[in-house]
Parts: structure tokens; sequence; C-alpha cells
């Protein structure tokens, strides 16, 4: 007589098939005293993956290396002194990034520079060379990825008539050095909204 | 690139050979210190041997030649385990002495601090053979306690001063010396030759150490004997007892470990035996081995063949005793046995890979064992990155820099500044990270207390930083290296980086603050008061610079000065010089001036010219700016107009430029400067105005402008040529001018200038308003100013008055007076072409003013600019410009009050006489008026109130009332008025009183207006007079004409028709004799195609709007207009004209006629009499030359209805 596996509630968490589907339906399903253990040891897994970045300092820097637009998306509390020293951080990290650029054709290059606890991730754009530069002490890859994508489509949106007007200019004046500072404040609440969501 | 030749190969060559132990007797270190040398010194510059060719053979049958060789020489004492604490105190000695150089000295030879340490801790290194340096601070200790060998190689040298001692007895203590060690272990060494000297004898044993000291004092005792015998000595020594007692040595052991150690049988030994010693506690520090035992054996093998360069031999041995110490958990040894067999790998230039593991492994391994290791990996890692150094890893280099630096604030300085430099040497250069990593090891330079040494740091990073848009980091560089400098007292380098970051918008308040206070203690910690340019607080924006001077054009104010010039030049037109005014005076000037002056624009002396700058202040805090001055250049180098041109330059460059206001408002006498203090708030923007005024004729630059901040710090800014955009009230020239031209001005001597005020000028006035306002005129100069002329626009609200009209009371002076003779007005005084010109012998000088009335008539309501100009001449000739004018501008706004509109219609049953309805509405917004009175112009027209009741429904008109009144309009003119016609003599019932309770009539002539209106209205509001005119009536035909007779008649048709009388009335109201024509038609579709054409032809008799007049509603009861109904031609016409077809006459000019006419009826009804037409001519047309008069035309006759009633 042929029996299917039998599993322990311990197990059927541990399994590798088990997908994230199943842990939320585990979650939502009335949970009796018996296994309330259980459940709470899903919820502790739940806020492990969802806790935000303490320090996030994201720039987007134009293709001269002028910072277009920066901001504190961390939750810690505003340091004074921090500003400067993520600054510098991200501008050391320029560095590599214009090794990297020309050896790899990803746009998202993650983790490329770290200093001592902070890490720098960069996406790059493709067409106009501007670099989306997130300086982050969590290691939530695929949300930096997201996060990264989404300020992405966003920066095309709100540019796109600037970029249109910019073109003209080139056309017109020689001289124009495109990628001005982002001032729009639409643009910033998005920023921060994006970054409360992903990291 | 062979790594031996490379900086780290040679240092290993250098730094890793047989140390030599000198022991000598007080008496021999005596003798040497004649010289100034310790023995040590002495004999070092012998014991680099760069070819010394000795042939040697290790292990191996196969002998090879050493080329290279060296020995170190140490005394005793110093032989021992490094004191680390020295050796910190030492780095900290050099850095700290290193920062009192020139500090860029160190920039430039990173590998000084280096090489010092890494001699610190390379001493370490060949003790290290016996890996096993624990707690010893003495040489003896450490050959007692049996980590070294004892049985070391030993000679014995007598030196012998020549000075001292005689030769016999040195050759005698020597040949004693052989007899008691040996022949060959014995050396008489000579020194100090050159004079006499006592015997002095001495034991040299040799060991293993040396240092490496130059000896660079001059031997002023040894001979070149001396020198060479010592030279020969350590060759000797080297050469015939160290080498071939180290070859001995390799050999002999060589034998032991391939006896021990080599070979399957014994491998497998080895394992079984270490395996067994697992269970044995730990030793926290490793165990210990003794010199004698076979790890040690293969270290000393190991290190000795390293030293004769024998690095195969060394590098398998090494590798064997890696493992065993790796089994043994000996990690202080095994690492350096990995080290060991790194560098080997490096010296053989050998797979780099391997050399790097072994470096990194060495280096985690050092790590490992916690602070004792610590050392050991900084030197570890000093090798490692001196390794990746030479073959161009430099990124890989910095990397391990930074792994090296640890707590220890100093040292992690040193090396992040070392990992900074990897950074730049690099390819590509990663000077990004070169700044970071400068930045990073200036702060820790900073914690220990070596200012100099950051701010050195932080300079070099500056050159990557300087001019970045990462505005943090900008401020952060140039805040700290301000503040360092500031601490060390160099202020102006201090203030100079400080400076940068004072405009720091972008900052929180907290740090503008703290950059600012720190600014301002910096600042006054010198004591005495800087000049800067280009202070950044405030920001001043050149480009908004304005520049106001006068030239032949003044202004009367501020006002005038903002309007365009196009405005005041149209204005001007006519006035000024025919002659093109700037061509006459600049005429004049090139006569008087060089040839380079001619482009400057010119001011008078004494006049000064206005600057207006904005200020802005970026930050948000509060900052307080006093003291606003310009900065000019004055010289005097007009003197000599027709010199050649090349030298009164230059003479004008040289000499002339004595007046600077550089540092003190100096040279008060050739310029006076305004001063200007602003108190600026958060991010607030003020327009700063300032003025310097010339005292002396000459060239006048304006530099630029000065201020002080805070107090304190004097800023100053040069207005640029290419930033300056400025805005001069200046015609046609400035565009293709520069600024910095434009700055330059030529001041001519002192001219009288007019200044101009408004007296009694309203803000507000109501439409309608008249007001007189005095233009007062005056002139300060001794020089008078003559032939004066003035011109106002808008003439329709500004008109120039009477030099009488300032005496008289207004408004009573419109108050109607018996005699009539004051208020007429002579021809002479009109204004021709809208210019006024003064009385001939008007002149102003000496302050005295003088007034002239000016009307100001609100016309229209809005906001109305009046501009006015005078023109004057100077009494002086000589003067280079002959006139000047005079700009005067205000505005005033004007409100709506009264609205008047007139429907005139003539009286149908009465001659010249018309009935005008008029309605008035208030349409001010608050205010009330009464209705005073209508007048109408001229003597030709009567008025007067249809009905004759004084009871008006209300005097005052409140705010959006509206009341209508009724008034007949009844022409009186007559052949009696006709001489008396160009008096212009009113009469005396062209006025309507319609104020109730008020007698008082105004004069209409008395009041300073032109006659174009015919009809005026005045009114009150709280007792002032307006007046509203307007223009109504205007007649094209001249003549008046009316049907009188029955209007109902009763017949009782026993006859077939009945005849009625009736008469027409003629007058002609022209000043010609015309000649008339009636033509009564029976045809009533003759009637109506004669009305169409008539009035096709435009020729009608009425009433025409006229343009010109404001708010005028005429309904004119034109005849052409009217439709005849056409009758058809099949029914019998109702009545015929019977008395004659037509009549012809003349009438005298202003002459009435009356002439019969008759019609005949046919049975009863009402008939329209207007079937006729009048034809009139002028009989002697136009000798006047009056265009717009017609000299004939055709009118339709007046609808005039009878009724025909059936008598009974």
């Amino acid at each position: 007589m042929i029996t299917g596996p039998t599993f322990t509630t311990a197990e059927f968490l541990l399994r590798p098939s088990f997908t994230a589907l199943c842990l939320l339906c585990e979650l939502l399903r009335p949970v009796s005293s018996a296994n309330s253990s259980r459940s709470l040891l899903v919820i502790e897994l739940n806020l492990g993956i969802r806790k935000m970045a303490s320090t996030a300092c994201f720039m987007i820097v134009s293709r001269n290396d002028i910072p277009i637009y920066e901001a504190e998306v961390g939750t810690a509390p505003k340091k004074e002194e921090a500003a400067h020293q993520h600054q510098f951080i991200l501008h050391a990290a320029l560095d590599i990034v214009q090794d990297l650029a020309w050896t790899t054709s990803a746009m998202f290059l993650k983790s490329i520079d770290r200093f001592n606890d902070l890490v720098v991730s960069v996406y790059v754009t493709a067409g106009i060379h501007t670099r989306l530069m997130l300086l982050h002490d969590s290691r939530n890859d695929d949300g930096i990825k997201s996060f990264f994508q989404e300020v992405h489509e966003l920066y095309i949106k709100i540019s796109f008539t600037d970029l249109l007007l910019q073109n003209l200019q080139i056309l017109l004046n020689p001289l124009y050095l495109p990628g001005s500072r982002i001032t729009s404040s639409h643009f910033d609440t998005k920023v921060r909204a994006l970054a409360r969501k992903y990291l | 690139m062979d790594p031996a030749n490379s900086t780290l190969g040679r240092m290993l060559l250098d730094e890793i050979t047989p140390v030599v132990m000198v022991l000598r007797t007080p008496l021999v270190e005596e003798s040497s210190q004649k010289n100034q040398l310790s023995f040590i010194q002495m004999l070092s510059p012998f014991c680099n041997f760069n070819n010394i060719d000795v042939p040697v053979r290790t292990a191996s049958d196969q002998p090879y030649r050493l080329k290279k060789f060296k020995l170190r020489l140490f005394y005793a004492s110093d032989i021992r385990q490094p004191n680390i604490e020295a050796a910190k105190e030492r780095l900290n000695q050099v850095i700290t002495d290193a920062g009192e150089k020139d500090l860029s000295n160190l920039c430039s030879e990173p590998l000084q601090i280096e090489s010092l340490l890494a001699v610190s801790s390379r001493d370490e290194d060949p003790i290290n053979k016996f890996v096993d340096l624990f707690n010893i601070n003495q040489l003896p200790s450490l050959l007692n306690d049996g980590s070294m060998d004892p049985k070391m190689l030993k000679h014995f040298v007598l030196v012998h001063d020549g000075v001292e001692v005689p030769l016999e007895r040195a050759t005698k203590t020597l040949a004693e010396m052989r007899s008691t060690f040996g022949a060959n272990c014995c050396h008489l060494l000579c020194i100090n030759s050159s004079k006499d000297g006592s015997e002095e004898h001495e034991n040299l044993w040799s060991a293993y150490k040396t240092d490496i000291s130059h000896g660079q004092q001059l031997r002023c005792f040894l001979s070149s004997d001396d020198l060479d015998e010592l030279k020969k000595f350590v060759q000797d020594l080297s050469s015939k007892h160290i080498i071939p007692h180290m070859e001995q040595k390799i050999r002999l052991l060589n034998q032991q470990v391939s006896a021990t150690r080599k070979g399957f049988r014994n491998q497998i030994k080895n394992l079984w035996w270490r395996k067994g010693k697992e269970d044995a506690p730990e030793n926290p520090a490793g165990p210990t081995y003794t010199f004698s035992s076979i790890e040690s054996q293969i270290r000393v093998l190991g290190d000795y063949a390293f030293m004769l360069h024998d690095y195969e031999l060394a590098l398998s041995n090494y590798r064997l005793l890696s493992t065993d110490y790796k089994l043994d958990k000996a990690w202080k040894h095994y690492a350096g046995v990995q080290e060991m067999m790194g560098l080997t790998y490096f010296i053989l230039d050998q797979s780099r890979k391997d050399g790097e593991y072994c470096m990194e492994n060495a280096f985690t391994t050092y790590l490992k064992i916690g602070s004792s290791g610590q050392r050991n990996a900084t030197r570890c890692g000093l090798w490692w990155v001196e390794m990746l150094k030479a073959r161009d890893q430099y990124k890989e280099a910095a990397s391990v820099y930074f792994r090296i630096s640890g707590e220890e604030l100093l040292h992690s300085a040193v090396m992040l500044e070392q990992a900074s430099y990897c950074y730049l040497f690099s390819t590509p250069p990663m000077l990004r990270k070169y700044g970071f990593h400068l930045v990073l090891s200036g702060d820790l330079y900073k914690k220990c207390d070596q200012i100099k040494h950051a701010i050195r740091t932080y300079k070099g990073a500056l050159s990557v930083f300087k001019g970045t848009t990462w505005r943090h980091i900008r401020d952060h560089v140039h805040f700290h290296i301000g503040k360092w400098y500031g601490f060390l007292g160099i202020f102006d380098v201090a203030i100079k980086n400080m400076l940068e970051v004072l405009a720091c918008g972008h900052q929180s308040k907290t740090t503008q603050e703290l950059f600012l206070k720190d600014f301002l203690q910096i600042i006054q910690q010198t004591g005495k008061t800087y000049e800067v340019p280009k202070l950044q607080l405030p920001v001043i924006n050149i480009p908004s610079v304005k520049v106001v001077y006068e030239d032949h054009r003044t202004y009367a104010s501020q006002a005038a000065i903002h309007v365009k010039e196009s405005l005041w030049r149209s204005l001007e037109e006519d006035m000024i010089p025919t002659m093109s005014s700037k061509s006459n005076w600049l005429e004049l000037q090139s006569k008087m001036l060089p040839k380079k002056f001619k482009e400057s624009n010119i001011c008078v002396a004494g006049e000064a010219i206005g600057i207006t700058i904005e200020f802005k202040n970026p930050l948000q805090i509060p900052i307080s700016i006093s003291g606003v001055t310009l900065i000019c250049e004055h010289s005097s180098a007009v003197s000599e107009p027709n010199a050649n041109n090349s030298i009164g330059e230059q003479n004008g460059d040289t000499s002339n430029k004595s007046a600077t206001s550089g540092n003190f408002a100096s040279d008060a006498s050739s310029f006076t400067l305004s001063e200007a203090d602003v108190a600026l708030g958060e991010g607030e923007t003020v327009l700063v105005q300032l003025t310097v005024t010339p005292r002396a004729e000459g060239t006048l630059k304006i530099v630029g402008i000065r201020w002080k901040l805070s107090g304190s710090l004097g800023g100053f800014c040069t207005f640029d040529s290419d930033l300056v955009r400025k805005k001069v009230m200046k015609g046609n020239r400035k565009s293709k001018r520069s600024t910095f031209d434009n700055l330059k001005f030529l001041v001519i001597k002192s001219l009288p200038k007019l200044e101009g005020f408004i007296h009694h000028l309203p803000e507000t006035v109501y439409v309608g308003d008249l007001r007189c306002i005095s233009l007062e005129l005056k002139n300060p100069s001794k020089i008078p100013v003559k032939k004066l002329k003035m011109k106002v626009n808008p003439p329709m609200f500004l008109q120039i008055g009477h030099k009488e009209d300032l005496e008289v009371q207004f408004p009573a002076c419109l108050e109607r007076k018996s005699s009539r003779q004051s208020s007429l007005r002579s021809k002479t005084d009109k204004v021709s072409d809208g210019i006024f010109p003064f009385p001939e012998d008007t002149s102003i000088a000496d302050g005295t003013p003088i007034s002239w009335p000016l009307w100001l008539r609100a016309a229209a309501p809005g906001k109305i600019s009046l501009y006015l100009s005078v023109y004057y001449e100077m009494g002086d000739i000589s003067s280079v410009m002959t006139y000047r004018t005079l700009r005067v501008h205000f505005n005033i706004e004007v409100l709506p009050s009264l609205d008047v509109s007139f429907q005139i219609s003539p009286r149908p049953s009465r001659l010249r006489e018309f009935l005008v309805r008029m309605d008035v509405v208030n349409r001010s917004s608050s205010k009330g008026f009464q209705v005073h009175q209508l007048s109408s112009v001229g003597n030709e027209w009567e008025i007067s109130l249809l009905e004759p009741t004084k009871v008006l429904p209300s005097d005052f008109l409140l705010a959006g009332q509206a009341i209508s009144r009724f008034l007949k309009l009844k022409n009186c003119r007559s052949v009696t008025d006709q001489d008396s016609a160009s008096s212009l003599c009113p009469s005396k019932k062209a006025d309507v009183n319609l104020l109730s309770g008020s007698e008082m009539l105004f004069d209409l002539y008395s009041s300073p207006l032109s006659m174009r209106t015919r009809l005026t209205l005045y009114w009150y509001p709280d007792h002032k007079v307006r007046r509203m005119n307007t223009q109504i009536v205007r007649t094209s035909s001249p003549i008046w004409w009316i049907i009188d007779g029955p209007r109902t008649v009763k017949h009782d048709f026993k006859e077939p028709f009945y005849a009625i009388t009736l008469k027409m009335i003629v007058h002609n109201s022209s000043d010609d004799v015309v000649s008339i024509r009636c033509n009564p038609s029976d045809s009533a579709v003759n009637i109506s195609s004669s009305g169409t054409t008539s009035a096709a032809s435009g020729n009608e008799v009425g009433w025409h709007d006229l343009s010109l007049s404001n708010d005028i509603k005429i309904t004119p009861d034109t005849p052409g207009t009217r439709v005849v109904k056409p009758m058809s031609s099949d029914t019998v016409p109702p009545f015929i004209w019977s008395a004659s077809s037509s009549t012809h006459y003349t009438l005298e000019p202003l002459s009435s006629r009356e002439t019969p006419m008759e019609i005949c009826v046919f049975s009863p009804g009402t008939f329209d009499l207007s079937n006729y037409s009048l034809h009139w001519s002028l009989s002697s047309p136009s000798d006047r030359g009056d265009e717009s008069r017609t000299s004939s035309g055709t009118c339709q006759g007046h609808p005039f209805y009878i009724t025909v009633l059936q008598q009974d």
C-alpha cells in the first residue's frame, strides 16, 4: 500500500516549493490556539522582508556627473553629518560605475561599491546615460530593482516635456548642457512614496 | 618587470640580510667618537656590496655567484624585540616633524613615512627566524632562552687608534688574540692613523644585525688608508667568514631536514606524530619552538637560503614548514611562513595568484590571532601592498590599504592616505575615490590633532572637488580647510576657503548659522577688517545694475528716469534745436575733448550718478550689510585737448590715476560717494541705490562696489565688463558699446541745472476735474539759464496756463464778473505746436524759483501719465553743453464722475430753436455731486430751461443716481452781433444755472481752456468746480427755414378746392449771401426720389453726430431718413402747390425773409406738406478758403401737417 508523504506543520513550512502565496494563505487561515506559535513565526518572517531601509540616500546624476535630484529616503532620522558623507560615498562610487558601465549592458548594477555598512546600487539608464544611485544598508535587491525601474519610468514621464524642450534647445543652441536640476515637487512626493513601497 | 628591480624587490634585498651583532668596549666607542661617529656608523658605509661576486654553493651542487650582499650592524643592546610603543612614538614624531616642514613635501614623498614604519616593523623579520619572540626585552635573554642558536660565528677585531697607541703594541696584542681565538677570526682594524694615539683593542664578535645609517659626517681623523682598511675589513668579514659560514650551515641543515622530513616515510611519520599532538591543550599563542626543534631548523634553513638568494630552496622549505605549523595550529608562525612564501613567490616572479593567496592568508591569519597579530598584520599588509604596487595593481593595493587601517587613528590616517594615492595611480585614475579617501584620512588626522596633515590631505582632495556641483561635498571640504587654517592662525587662507561656503542656501538653517558663525569668528580673530573679492554674501545681481546719470537730459524725479527714452524723445523732438541736438553738442565737444573720450558718457561735475543694484540674501538667516559704497576711479586727464592721442593717453594713465577710492573714501575733492546700510532678511532681495558725485572735471570710472558684512568683513565686487548689462537711460548709443565703457564717464565743468517740482498735485481726480497746479523751476547755480521752452503731453489733460493764473483764486476766478476784459486772452499767448515758450526775458539763476501755472483737466478716466519737458539754454556760452532739458513725469488717477448725454431735436414750431434733453448719471463710486451750470459756448446760442421753474427734484446727485433736464437752445445770431463776432463775446443767456438757490454763474471764458467745446456743464463736488465739455451741434447747411401757417382749417368744400395760404420763413445763418430756390413738387414719386438722392449726396440739413463729442447721443431729425410714403401715380395728389411753381431769391447774411406759399386742397384730410425742396447756394463761394463748407445743397422740406376738416 502506497501512502503519500505526510508533512508535519514545520516540514510543510520548510518545503522548498512553499511559495509566498501559500504563506499568505496560511496566514489568512483562522488561527487556532494550537498553531499560534507558527503563525507568529510567519508574521515575523513577513516583517523581516518588509523592514524598510533605515538609511537610504537616493540621487539622480546626470551625464556630466551633476546631481540633478537628491533625497534622503531612509527611515532613520536625518542627521546633518550624514548628508555630506552620503554624497562622498556616492560620488566616489561613480568611479566604479564608470569602470563597470563599459563592461556590462545591464542597467541595474547591484552593490557595486560599499563603505562600511553602506552599499551603493546603481541603475544606469540606456539613452541619456543618467544614473540613478541608491546608498542603502538593506539587502533587498528585488525591492531596489523595482524601485529603480519605477523611478526611471517616473523620471522619463516627468521629464518628457522637458526633454522635448531640451531637444529643441539643443537644436537651437549647440552650447546647451542637458540635465538640469529636477525641482518638481510632484516628482519628489512620488519618489518618496516609491521608496516607502519598495525599500 | 624584474621583481628584484622593483621597489619591493630592492627593499627585500636590502632588508632581509644577515645581521651582525656588535659588542664593543667603551674605549672603542670613544675613539670612534673622535670622528663624531659611533662604531657602527663608521663601519656601515662599507656593509653594502653591490658587486661582491662571491661564489656560493648551497643545497644543490651547482655553485652560483652572489652579486649583491649586505650586512646590517646592530649593537647588542639594540637586538631585541622592537618596542611597539617606541615605534609608535617615533611614527608620531616623524609625522609631527613632517607636519612642521613644508606641507607639500610629504605629499610628494608619501613612501617616506611608510618606509620608516616598515623599517621599524621589518626589524622583527630576521629575528623571526625563530619566530618565537615573546616577552623578550634584551638580547641576552633572547640568546639564553633558547630561541636563538648561541653557537654563532664569532669574529674578533682589534681596533687600533693610530694616534694614541704605537703600532707595535697593537700587533703584539693581535698575536696574542690569534693564539687565543684562532688565526682566522681575528683582525686588526687601524683607525685614526692620521694622528698619534694610544692603543686600544677590542673584541668584536659577529652576530646578525645592522643599521643602515650612512656616515655623512666628515671623518676628520680617518686617513684614506684607514678607509681602505675599513672597507677591506668588512668585505673580508662577509666574503670570507659570513657567507661561507652560512653556506656551511645551509648544507648542514638541509641534510638534517632531508633526513628527517623528506621522503614518503618521513612524511607519514610526521603526520602521525602531529596527529598525536592534537589532543594536547592548545596554547593560545601556539606551541613554542626552540632553535633546536626541527621546525625552527627548517625556518632557519629557509631564511638562510633566502638571504643567499636561493629562493627555490627557501620556498620549498617554507612550504614544508607551513603545513606543519598549520597542523600544529601555530597560527602566528604559520602566518609568518605564509608571508615569507608570498615574498618568495614575488621575488621569483612566479604564480602571482599563489603569492597573493599567501599574503591574503597571512594577513587574515594575523588578524585572526587578535591584537598581538595586529602589527604583524600591518607589516604583512604593507608587503602585500608593495607587491600589488609593483605589479601596477593599484586598485587592489588601495583596498588592502583600506583593510590595514585599523582602530588606531593615526595609523589609519596614514593608511587611508596611502590608499588614496593608490587610487590616484591606478589606471584610469579614480579621482573621486582619491578625493574621498583623502577626506577620510584628513578627518582621522584631525582627530589625532595633526591639523597640518589634515589640511594637506584636504587640500589634495580639493584639487578633485574644486568646482564640483556636489554641494555638500564642496561645502564640507572648504569649510573644514578654512576652519583648520583658522586654528593654525593662517587667516587669509582660512578666509578664502570659508568664503566658498558662505552662500550655502541649500544647507539647513543650523548649518548656515554654523558656517557664518565660524567664519565671523575667524574674522574676529584676525583683529582687522579684511577685504575680499567675490564675497558671496550677499549675492549681487550684476545684470540688474542700472546706471542713471544726466547729461543734457535731466530728470526732475525718479519717476521721470524710468520713462522710456523714446517717449521723451518724441516729446522733445520739436523743442530741441533743429540741427539734431546730439550732433550739435557732440561736435562742440569733439573740438574740446580728445578723441578717446568721445565715446564716454557725459556727466556734469556736481551732479550725482546713481546706480541701482540688487542685493540678495541666499541664506535662511538674516544678515546685515553696512557701508555699501561704490568704488570709483577719477582722473583729471582731459586738460590737453589737442595733444597727440597716444601720448596723451599714456600720460593720462600713468600720472593721473590718482584718485581711486581704494581703501578710503579718499580724495574727497574729486568725487563723493554715498553710503547705504542694508539689513537683509531671510532670502530677501533688496534694491540698493548708490550715488557718486564727481566734483572735478576729468574722467570718472565706476569700478565696482564695496560693502561690509556684519560690520567686520569687507567685500568688494567689480563690475566686470562681460557681466554687466546695464540699462542706461540712454538712447541710441548704448547698443554698440560695452558696459565697461558705459561705466566710464566724462566729467565736464559744472553747469546750471534746473530743478523742477510740481506743487498742488492731487493723486486722484474725478473726470472733468479742473485744477491749477504749478510748476516750480529753480536753478541753484549762479549761471542763469535762458530761452526756456516747455512742452506737455497729453495736451488733453495738461495745458499751460498764464503767469497771471497763479494769482487768481480758484474757483472764484471763474465767477462771472461785470467786466470781461481780463477774461479775454490775446492771441499771442496761444501755444503753437504745443510748444510753449516762456517769456523772452525769463532767466532763472541763484536759486530763486519761478513758478508757472498748469491747468490739469481730467478728460478721461483711468491712470494717466503726464509728461512735461522744459528746454533751456545756458546763459554761459563757454560751457560744453549749450542746452539741457528737464524732464518731469507724474501720474494721476482719474476716477469716473458724471456721465452726461444730450438729446437734441429741433423744435418744430419755432425757427432756430432746439429742444435739449440732458441726462446726467453719477458714475463715481461714492462721491456725490451738485450740478451747477450749463453753458453754451460762443455767441450763437442761448440756452435756458424749458420750464423756467426753479423747483428741481434734487440738487445733490448721489453716487449712481441720474437726473434729466429739459432745455431749449436758441440760435440768436443776428446782424447786430456781426461786428463784434470776433470778440467772441458770449450772450448773456449762454449759461443756465441749474443749482437752486445760487445766483453765481461761472464765466466760461475765464477758464483757461480752449473753445473747442460747445456745451459746458459745471458741477460741484464738495465745493470745487468741475466742468464737462460737450460738443454737440453743428450744421452743415447755412439756412434755417420753417413753414408757418394754420394747422387746422375748416372748410365746407362747396368750392371744388380750397386754397390755404402759408408762409415760409427762411433765415440765412451764414456770413455769406445765399441764394435760395424753393421747389414745390406735386409728384409724390418725385419727392420720394429726390429725397433719397439728397440723402445720398450728404448735403442734407440737420444735426450730425460728431465723433469728437463725448457721451452724446443725438437723435437727429434728418429729413432724408424719413420715409415718404410713395403714392401711386394714378391717384390725384391730395393737394397742389398753387402759388408758384418755384421761387428764387437771395438772402443777405444773417437775415430772414418770409415768402408766401399757397396750396389747394380738394377734400378734407391731413396733408403732409414736406414735398418741397430748398436749393441753396453760396453766392460768393468760399473766398475764405474753408474747405469743409459746401457751397450749395438741396434740403428736403420739414414735415408740416395740416388738417382740413369738413365744415358743416
